[in-house]
């Protein structure tokens, strides 16, 4: 065959650069010395440093490396048998069933995660109703309650591994020849001898490339996992899609430059292995005694031993160092959380002073979250919703009452932030965070300070305005300037609002809708004006000096996070341990200091700048202590959101949709 | 041995009933309930407006599909013609990528095509902008790139180009390179043996490629939101605001989901007549 020209050479370049570029960026701001993913700041290890102290990276690293390590190895074993079944069935039955195996292939991958989704929770809810009824009728047995969790994500695998299985090793079976295995029997061989002997050689290649496939796609999976793993276990593709709310810890960026760098060196220097032994045979191959009897493996045999062999080792080095989080003790608390919502050292601290295991999981919104209790995964007993969605679990019977008696700390909440609309009686809730909504810009891009949600809205800066990618902030925003009520329930009103922004989006003013990405977004100087929460300001501050923050003259929402114990917990003590744990003046001052949130406490709050100065050794600025801690008269112009009534809901939902399309 | 081994695969055939077959009763199930649990057809009935979001997934997905082939076979065609080393290589290469996770691969896209990003950085660095807006009589700063549907379109052939070069690849290299040889001899020039023996026994590759591209990309959810910045709602975005997302609604979310399942079954079952019944090229 010719050979290549140079101009080719220079596509299939072009082509991995195009596949590497984004890897290399991500590899290069693993070493950055700063948090962003966009503004370099100089060579640094401390990422890694950092990852093996990150215990929810490395535990969904231990989920996701298990999980695909058990459904590779079922699927493999399940998946020949079944193959060899087909082989052996009538051509009209392996017909139907092939056709049935390749659903889990043909379905777009969020309909096999929805569908699974749907079936786990409808048997859970006939299960559980059933377990109750069990349990109560007699006292002999008792039938355990369930929930989605890593049971269920491992069966999600195993079902979309197994055609992959099939899929390789069917082709090596027909390829085999038929009269071996009669030939075999016939010399006195019975069929397990006659698989071990003439069939699993045969076939070999096609189980370790299945296998193959089948890790890799495990690894690889995000969208069914999601689905399909409850609440109680989170994959590195589920606690990444859960960070973007915020930002991607380069923690991230540094675990998997090492996985990335692990699979690359053992493909290396099995390469250069491989390739010495091969020239070894070559040599050898030329005494023709010898070259007589050498088989030659096949070229994909050889590279699927490789990369087999790689993801191999990887799996144990990697599984070493993440099974240190497997061990478990008998007394455990479930948290879930915003993401980079706390200083982590807490939970360590907390941990080794208890002996409580947390397990602690974060969801991306308010609205996620809700979804998540209502679909059914959610094991959870502490859960950190904001003022309005606490207000909803309440009126929907989800939430339940606190001992306060368990909670001494709780006496150290500023009375300001207790007995608020959305839990007027102080039963269910201890508050963790407050804040303010305000407009962030960047001083550079605009030619005067803003000071009014009109900004929002302004064709003036047409295609430099962030929208937040929230219904309830966004409507909030356009009902502030249009002068009304950020709770109003008056559909007209709603309306007007939500034609203010659809308005806005046809002509242009937005760049786009955003959460987390506005981190980049503000830090990288993308964009000129958004509207964000006043603790993450202060966070893209440190990495653009350029940005300002202002609660608007119309006014604003002020918002209060508040740990709740669900109703379905079933850890009340160590949950009520936790509450109190984190609501200790110590545990906020760090938090503040971690995440740039406002705390609650009133001894943390006003004892911060001090704590600081100690710290850092330099005064705190007291403007942004200001927009951490909003003062009084700023408050004045601030609501808290409150639940709104199931329609009007409902209209923010279809209004919402809307605007996407 | 026929017959004997048949029953290995019970197990199997019994997890397919469970796991398989019974979520997707469920789906039809949800996808006919309201949501005190009675039959309606009122979700079917909400799905027309959403019609401007269906168009827009199987357009963007379709464009990502001819890119992916229009890059992919080339790739693959080239990769085959080289040595074996060399194609050895480019294999591990290929599929090296999927062992970095694909959001953040997505995520790193968007410092690459932000106004500000790597990109914009180098056309305004060697000029490309100024020279744009000189002849185009524009003042732009800077392209505008993320949060447009070419973004999302970038997206979807950057994560699932090995999809289309995998199966591509495995059947060009195991073509019999006899038929090529007889080709030549017969006084075919280099383009007619493409055209008249490599193409068409390539096709099963082809299509198996199409497939595995169409599918993931038409109902993508993570992608279009980063990339698309929100603007670009796609299918899968909308699924998923059913069940996890912002608008908890699962009978809607499931009657979406049908309805795509059925359109895209029709699209491949079509597909497939088209190419003549071959057997599907088994990946990798």
């Amino acid at each position: 065959m010719k050979r290549n020209s140079a101009l080719n050479r220079f596509f299939m370049f072009l082509v991995f650069l195009f596949l590497y570029a984004p890897i290399l960026l991500l590899i290069v701001f693993s070493f950055n010395a700063g948090d962003s993913s966009i503004v370099w700041k100089g060579f640094s290890l401390h990422w890694y440093e950092k990852l093996f102290s990150n215990r929810i990276i490395l535990q969904s690293l231990y989920t996701t490396l298990l999980v695909s390590f058990l459904a590779t190895i079922i699927a493999t074993l399940a998946g020949t048998f079944a193959a060899i079944g087909f082989y052996a069935m009538r051509r009209r039955y392996r017909n139907v069933l092939n056709t049935v195996n390749n659903i889990p292939m043909m379905n777009a991958d969020i309909v096999t995660g929805v569908a699974m989704c749907l079936l786990f929770v409808a048997f859970f809810n006939y299960w559980n109703d059933f377990a109750t009824w069990f349990n109560a009728s007699q006292s002999f047995v008792s039938l355990p309650h369930l929930t989605m969790g890593f049971g269920t994500l491992l069966i999600a695998h195993i079902t979309f591994n197994i055609p992959y299985v099939i899929l390789s090793v069917s082709p090596k079976l027909r390829q085999m020849d038929k009269n071996l295995v009669d030939a075999a029997m016939d010399l006195g061989c019975t069929w397990m001898q006659a698989f071990w002997k003439v069939i699993m050689p045969e076939i070999k290649p096609g189980i370790v490339s299945g296998a193959l496939t089948a890790f890799t796609m495990s690894v690889d999976d995000f969208i069914i996992s999601y689905f399909t793993a409850g609440t109680s276990s989170s994959t590195l593709a589920m606690t990444i899609y859960g960070m973007t709310k915020k930002r991607v810890s380069p923690e991230v960026n540094a675990i998997s430059t090492l996985l990335f760098l692990t699979v690359l060196t053992l493909l290396v220097i099995v390469n250069v292995r491989e390739a010495r032994a091969e020239e070894l045979r070559r040599r050898s191959a030329s005494l023709p005694a010898y070259g007589a009897e050498y088989h030659a493996p096949s070229k994909s045999v050889i590279l699927l031993k490789r990369v087999a062999g790689g993801a191999l080792a990887c799996f144990v080095v990697f599984g070493m160092i993440a099974l240190r989080q497997g061990a478990k003790t008998e007394r455990v608390v479930n948290v879930c959380s915003w993401g980079e919502y706390i200083d982590e050292s807490l939970i360590d601290q907390f941990e080794a002073e208890t002996g409580i295991t947390v397990n602690y999981q974060t969801a991306d919104s308010n609205e996620t979250l809700y979804s998540q209790l209502k679909t059914g995964g959610a094991d959870f007993d502490v859960v950190v919703p904001s003022d309005y969605m606490i207000a909803r679990l309440i009126a929907e019977d989800m939430l339940s009452e606190i001992d306060y008696s368990n909670v001494p700390n709780y006496d150290l909440i500023d009375e300001r932030f207790k007995g608020l609309s959305y839990d007027p009686e102080n039963k269910y809730t201890v508050p963790y965070t407050w804040g303010t909504v305000g407009i962030i810009y960047n001083t550079t891009m605009v030619d005067e300070p803003i000071t009014s949600w009109s900004a929002m809205f302004d064709e003036k800066y047409a295609g430099e305005v962030v929208m937040i990618r929230n219904s309830r902030d966004a409507l909030a925003a356009a009902l502030l300037y249009l002068g009304y009520d950020i709770n109003t329930t008056d559909v007209d009103q709603i309306q007007e609002a939500y034609r203010l922004i659809a308005d806005a989006k046809a002509k242009g003013v937005y760049q786009g809708f955003y959460m987390d990405e506005i981190f980049q977004k503000m830090e990288g100087g993308n964009a000129a004006i958004t509207m964000y929460y006043a603790g993450d300001y202060l966070s893209m501050l440190e990495n653009n000096e350029d940005l300002a923050f202002v609660v608007p003259e119309e006014g604003s929402n002020w918002f209060v996070d508040a740990m709740c114990i669900l109703k379905t917990s079933r850890n009340k003590t160590e949950a009520e341990e936790w509450i109190n744990f984190i609501a200790s003046t110590q545990s906020n001052l760090a938090n503040m200091d971690y995440i740039w949130y406002a705390s609650p406490n009133t001894e943390a709050l006003e004892g911060y700048p001090d704590y600081y100065q100690e710290a850092y050794e330099e005064e705190l600025d007291p403007s942004l202590y200001e927009i951490m801690a909003a003062p009084p008269e700023t408050l004045e112009r601030c609501t808290l959101y409150e639940n709104l009534p199931p329609e009007i809901l409902t209209l923010y939902n279809e209004l919402w949709t809307k605007l996407g399309i | 041995m026929r017959n004997k081994q048949a029953p290995l695969a019970i197990p199997y055939v019994i997890w397919m009933a469970l796991f398989v077959v019974a979520p997707i009763i469920m789906v039809v199930i949800y996808a006919f309930s309201s949501a005190d649990g009675g039959f309606t057809l009122a979700n079917f009935s909400s799905i027309g407006d959403y019609a401007v979001i269906f168009t827009r997934s199987f357009k963007l997905a379709f464009i990502a599909t001819v890119v992916c082939l229009l890059i992919g076979y080339p790739v693959s065609y080239v990769m085959s013609r080289e040595g074996e080393k060399f194609q050895r290589i480019a294999m591990v290469l290929i599929m090296l990528p999927m062992w970095m996770n694909f959001l953040l691969r997505t995520y790193s896209w968007i410092s690459i095509l932000e106004n500000n990003g790597l990109l914009n950085q180098f056309f305004r660095a060697a000029g490309i902008i100024d020279l744009y807006n000189s002849i185009m009589g524009t003042d732009i700063e800077y392209f505008r790139m993320i949060g447009t549907s070419g973004a999302v379109v970038l997206g979807m052939v950057y994560n699932y180009l090995p999809f289309m070069i995998l199966p591509i690849y495995s059947v060009i290299i195991k073509l019999d390179k006899s038929l090529i040889e007889a080709a030549r001899d017969l006084g075919a020039n280099s383009y007619n043996v493409f055209r008249r023996v490599i193409l068409p026994l390539s096709l099963p590759g082809v299509l198996s490629g199409i497939t595995m591209v169409f599918v993931p990309s038409v109902s993508t959810f993570a992608i279009s939101k980063m990339l698309g910045g929100g603007t670009q709602m796609m299918l899968g975005d909308l699924i998923e605001q059913q069940f996890l997302g912002g608008a908890y609604n699962p009978q809607l979310g499931a009657a979406i989901s049908l309805v795509m399942m059925i359109i895209v079954v029709v699209c491949m079952v079509v597909m497939n007549r088209f190419g003549e019944g071959e057997e599907q090229a088994v990946m990798l």
